[in-house]
């Protein structure tokens, strides 16, 4: 569906020190700074897939979305989705196409949402009752029969971005292109978005690439992530796997009757906090089991309570930006 | 096509809903075109020499002018169009299975035509009132009314191809700014839009009607009054046309390079 080789884009962002020298300067003569925002990238996209897109601001993630929207040129490299090469074949290759910039908005600012929606089938040259048959299907999906009538300055973000979805689902694309669609939502609007996302990738098969900062939305909806950092891709496999890989500390948290206690007798194990009659460990799992640690915990301690956790996704992100320094 | 004469429409619906703005544009429009009528007939009564324009067809001139602003001058800028482009908005637009010239043309167009609805009657229909020297004549002929209409037209879809070079510029500079300041106080100077080119020195005469700016406003406005007469009134829509052509072919050219080398701004 998506094969992206070796792809690299640059910037040339004008450099300009403080001050009022460096200002007269640049008058004459700017300094440039390159920043290479994606460094040789390859990867693939099956057809039906929800690809996670992760990696922290600036890794170049909305690059590659641009790329494969045919919006940026690759200074090297090549891009084909569907057969096509975005940015040669752009008119007719977006056809087939949705996109929505969770920071931005594709439908007009003053008037009534449905007029967009109007003209957006228009563009999309849509026959009036296939546009009408779609528009009633994503209207009872995301629930905006009362929206419709609604100047899109008037709805709220979380309302805005349902409007948004449905106008880059109008023309039924068959790949969906989410750059941060739950961004400054709410948790409802989320979870909604979610649900949405879920949906329609299973009802309609449509490929969707998301990227977010979110990572409860890539733990709800994506089959696989790909985690990108300086321009280049660090991880590119399925959560599970990412979770195994780094499942080995795991923290037991335990609550006791009896007044202060000892832990340092219980090996592979560290105290991450402790107070009276309450403490949190972690577990190398690779040398001791957390069996162990409870059996020997419950020997010198009357436990009330014993919790188990993973990590959770974020703090594996975490970990990993910070392993390959980024 | 389907798409173009959509957002053409939309945009003339959505621009319609700025009367208190045409409102105020109108009044201001209004006076400037008496002041600039009564400074001129003031220069002509203290001139002894024959002008080269009547004090009647430069009165028509500049009502003409005013009340059609909206439509040949540069300076209005398509604050959407320009602001797409600085913040990045643009890159939804480039995911439209539409050629972004026409798409932005139609809806330049559009927003003239709905800001122009709105303001010209007024002042047209003010001017007729006043008494002479100030009032509007008619012109002097069906042929010369029907001369004039086309002439309009092909001065707006100019004025929108030279708006478009502009656009393809900001690309460039990334301020609307600067591009339209450098652009529109030259173009409307050479336009004719300050004063008529005909009262203007034999040089600067020279000059504009080497530059496409003069088919903006110089040529309608003088077949109206029949300041231009017939084979002469044929032969400058002759290049208008000419004119049309050229600045459709450079701004398509200008837009396609500087899409090839953008970088979207902001994230």
């Amino acid at each position: 569906m998506i094969i992206v080789e070796d792809v690299s884009k640059t910037y040339r962002i004008a450099h300009r020190p403080s001050g009022w020298r460096a200002a007269l300067t640049s008058l004459i003569h700017r300094s440039y700074a390159h920043i290479q925002a994606l460094d040789h990238v390859s990867f693939s996209v099956n057809r039906g897939e929800i690809l996670g897109y992760v990696g922290p601001n600036g890794a170049g993630k909305s690059t590659t979305i641009k790329i494969m929207t045919g919006i940026l040129v690759p200074d090297g490299g090549c891009c084909r989705v569907m057969g096509y090469i975005p940015w040669k074949h752009r008119v007719d290759y977006v056809q087939h196409i949705g996109v929505v910039f969770g920071q931005r908005s594709q439908l007009w600012w003053d008037v009534p949402v449905i007029d967009s929606y109007e003209l957006l089938s228009d563009i999309y040259r849509m026959s009036s009752t296939a546009s009408r048959r779609t528009l009633e299907q994503l209207t009872q999906m995301l629930d905006l029969s009362s929206l419709l009538h609604i100047p899109v300055r008037q709805l709220s973000l979380g309302q805005r971005m349902r409007c948004e979805l449905a106008a880059s689902l109008l023309h039924n694309p068959s790949v969906l292109f989410l750059d941060e669609p739950t961004i400054g939502l709410d948790a409802v609007s989320k979870l909604r978005v979610r649900q949405f996302i879920k949906t329609i990738n299973e009802e309609t098969g449509v490929t969707v690439i998301l990227t977010t900062h979110d990572m409860n939305d890539i733990e709800a909806l994506a089959h696989r992530i790909m985690l990108l950092g300086r321009g280049q891709l660090l991880y590119d496999g399925s959560i599970a796997d990412l979770k195994r890989s780094y499942k080995t500390i795991q923290t037991i948290t335990v609550q006791f009757e009896n007044g202060p206690a000892s832990f340092e007798t219980i090996p592979h194990t560290t105290i991450a906090q402790s107070s009276s009659g309450r403490a949190q460990l972690s577990v190398d799992t690779t040398r001791i089991s957390v069996s162990d640690v409870i059996n020997q915990l419950s020997g010198s301690l009357k436990l009330t309570d014993v919790y188990v956790e993973s990590p959770s996704i974020e703090s594996i992100m975490v970990q990993l930006y910070e392993e390959h320094d980024i | 096509m389907k798409g173009y004469i959509s957002v053409f429409r939309l945009r003339v619906l959505s621009g319609l809903q700025y009367r208190t703005a045409a409102g105020a544009g109108i009044l201001t429009n209004f006076f400037w075109g008496a002041i600039s009528i009564m400074v001129l007939e003031a220069f002509y009564a203290s001139s002894g020499l024959a002008q080269p324009i009547s004090l009647e067809e430069t009165a028509a001139y500049i009502w003409l002018r005013q009340s059609l602003l909206m439509l040949v001058v540069l300076w209005l800028r398509d604050g959407e169009i320009a602001q797409s482009i600085v913040t990045g908005q643009v890159s939804y637009e480039l995911t439209r299975p539409y050629t972004l010239y026409s798409y932005w043309f139609a809806k330049s167009l559009a927003y003239r035509l709905a800001a122009g609805a709105l303001r010209f009657w007024p002042i047209l229909l003010a001017a007729r009132l006043l008494p002479a020297p100030y009032r509007l004549q008619l012109p002097p002929d069906t042929m010369t009314a029907v001369l004039f209409f086309w002439s309009m037209t092909l001065s707006m879809l100019i004025t929108v191809a030279l708006a478009m070079i502009m656009y393809a510029t900001i690309f460039t500079t990334m301020t609307p700014a600067g591009s339209v300041a450098l652009f529109a106080g030259i173009s409307d100077f050479l336009a004719g839009g300050i004063v008529p080119l005909p009262l203007m020195p034999a040089w600067v005469q020279a000059l504009a009607y080497r530059l496409p700016f003069y088919t903006t406003q110089d040529v309608p406005f003088r077949i109206y009054s029949g300041h231009l007469p017939y084979p002469l009134a044929l032969e400058s829509i002759m290049a208008q046309v000419m004119w049309l052509g050229a600045t459709l072919v450079l701004g398509q050219f200008l837009l396609t390079r500087a899409l090839g080398r953008i970088s979207v701004q902001g994230g």
